[in-house]
C-alpha cells in the first residue's frame, strides 16, 4: 500500500528536478520578466487541455469557452507572483478544476440552465454527437446515444472528487500522484477516491442499464477511433 | 449479492490500483495471480472492466474552437487594460468625490453665515426704527418734522442763499427775475 506512496515522492523528486526544464516553466519565468510573447505561447499550448477537463467537468461549450478564459486571466494574474514549485500542468489543473467546481457550485445554487440544455437539463451537445465515421446505422446511433447519457448521467452523480480524479485518470491520463497534486490529498486518498468512483459508477450503470450492463455494451473498448468533439 | 460486496475496500483499492498500473511490481504480480486464480477477484476485475469500458465510451479529443487562443489572449489584455484604468480611475474619483463633498461643504457652511448675517442686522435695524419711533413721539413737532424730512433740510444752504438774495432784491425784481428764467426755480 505505502509502496504507491513511495513511488509516487521519488517521482515527485524527479519531477521537481524536471520541472525546470519544463517548457511551459520556462515560458512563465519568461512572462514574469515582462516578455508578452510568453503568455501567448502558454496560451496556446495548454487551451487544449483546459477546454477539455472543463468541458467534462461542465458539459456544454459556451460555458467552457468562458471559463477557459477565466483560467488564464488568473495564470495571467498570478504570473507576477508563480514560483515553479510543481509542475506547470499539475497548477494549471489545479485552477482549472477550482474554476470548473465553483462554476458547478454556482449553476447548483442559481440553477443556471444553459442554452445549450434541453427541457429536461441535459446538454444537446455531448461529445459522442459528432459524424458516425464508424457507418453506424440511426437506430444504432440512438441507442449508443441513449447509452451515453445514462453513462453521463452516472457520471455526474458521482461526488465531486471523485468525479474529478475519474475524469483525470481516465481522461487526462494523469498519475495517481498528479491528481493528488491537483486536489490537494494523497496518493493513498487518490487511490481511494478511484476505488469509490468505480464502485459508485457500476451501482448507477446498474439502475441504469440493469444489473447486465455489460451485455448493453457495444464492441467498443475505446480503440474504435478518436472520435472529434 | 454484488460480486463487490464480498471483498474488502482495501482489496477492491488494491485491484483498482492494479488496473491502473499504480503498484510496483511485486504487488501487481501479487493481484495478477488472485485476479487469475480467486473467483471474486476475477468477477470484481471484470466489473471494473466493464465500468472502465463504458467510460471510455466518452474518451475521445475534446477540440475548442479555433478562435478560442485569440479569444483568450483579447480577453485577458482586454480586462488587464480594464483593470489598469480602474487603477489609476479609482483613486482619481476618490479624490475628486472627496474634494466635491469638501466644496459643497463649504458651500453650505458659507451659505449659513450668509444668513445668519443678514438676517441679524434686519432685526438690528427694527429695533433701532422702534428705538427712533419711541424717541420722536416725546419731542415737539416741529422738530419731528425737520427730523422726518431729513432729506429735504439737505438742501438748506441752497435755500440759505436763496434767503440772502431776496434781503438783496426786492420782490418785484425777484419775480421778474423768475419769469426770464421761465422756471420759476433759482
Amino acid at each position: 500500500m505505502d509502496s504507491i506512496g513511495s513511488n509516487s515522492d521519488k517521482s515527485r523528486n524527479n519531477s521537481k528536478r524536471k520541472q525546470w526544464y519544463d517548457k511551459d516553466v520556462q515560458l512563465m519565468l519568461a512572462f514574469q520578466s515582462g516578455q508578452q510573447e510568453a503568455f501567448k505561447e502558454i496560451v496556446l499550448r495548454n487551451q487544449k487541455r483546459v477546454y477539455s477537463i472543463i468541458y467534462r467537468l461542465i458539459g456544454n461549450h459556451a460555458d467552457s469557452e468562458d471559463l477557459t478564459q477565466e483560467v488564464f486571466l488568473r495564470v495571467f494574474r498570478t504570473a507576477k507572483t508563480y514560483k515553479p514549485m510543481a509542475k506547470f500542468s499539475t497548477w494549471l489543473y489545479r485552477i482549472a478544476t477550482n474554476v470548473a467546481l465553483n462554476a458547478i457550485r454556482a449553476r447548483r445554487k442559481g440553477k443556471t440552465v444553459s442554452l445549450d440544455m434541453t427541457d429536461s437539463g441535459e446538454d444537446v451537445r455531448h461529445p459522442w454527437q459528432v459524424g458516425d465515421k464508424h457507418g453506424r446505422s440511426p437506430e444504432s446511433y440512438i441507442h449508443q446515444e441513449e447509452l451515453i447519457n445514462k453513462i453521463n448521467k452516472a457520471l455526474e452523480i458521482l461526488p465531486e472528487n471523485q468525479r474529478i480524479s475519474f475524469i483525470l485518470n481516465k481522461y487526462e491520463h494523469l498519475s495517481y500522484r498528479e491528481i493528488a497534486d491537483i486536489l490537494g490529498c494523497s496518493t493513498m486518498a487518490v487511490k481511494s477516491l478511484l476505488t469509490r468512483a468505480r464502485c459508485n459508477l457500476q451501482d448507477a450503470l446498474k439502475r441504469y442499464l440493469g444489473a447486465d450492463f455489460v451485455k448493453h455494451l457495444p464492441n467498443h473498448r475505446g480503440d474504435e477511433g478518436v472520435k472529434e468533439i | 449479492m454484488d460480486e463487490n460486496d464480498l471483498m474488502k475496500q482495501s482489496d477492491l483499492e488494491q485491484l483498482s490500483a492494479w488496473m491502473d498500473g499504480e503498484l510496483p511490481s511485486d504487488q501487481a504480480d501479487h493481484i495478477a495471480k488472485l485476479v487469475e486464480q480467486d473467483d471474486d477477484w476475477r468477477a470484481a476485475y471484470e466489473q471494473f472492466c466493464a465500468v472502465d469500458q463504458v467510460a471510455s465510451m466518452l474518451a475521445g479529443t475534446i477540440t475548442p474552437p479555433k478562435d478560442l487562443p485569440e479569444r483568450i489572449i483579447r480577453t485577458v489584455y482586454r480586462r488587464r487594460r480594464i483593470i489598469k484604468v480602474l487603477r489609476i480611475a479609482a483613486p482619481v474619483a476618490a479624490a475628486a468625490c472627496i474634494l466635491i463633498a469638501l466644496w459643497v461643504g463649504g458651500v453650505f457652511s458659507r451659505q449659513g453665515v450668509r444668513q445668519t448675517t443678514s438676517i441679524v442686522p434686519q432685526k438690528s435695524i427694527v429695533k433701532i426704527e422702534k428705538k427712533i419711533d419711541t424717541i420722536l413721539k416725546d419731542i415737539n413737532p416741529e422738530d419731528r418734522f425737520i427730523v422726518q424730512n431729513l432729506t429735504l433740510f439737505k438742501e438748506y444752504p441752497r435755500i440759505e442763499e436763496y434767503r440772502k438774495i431776496a434781503e438783496v432784491v426786492d420782490a418785484d425784481t425777484l419775480s421778474a427775475l423768475e419769469v426770464l428764467e421761465g422756471t420759476g426755480r433759482m
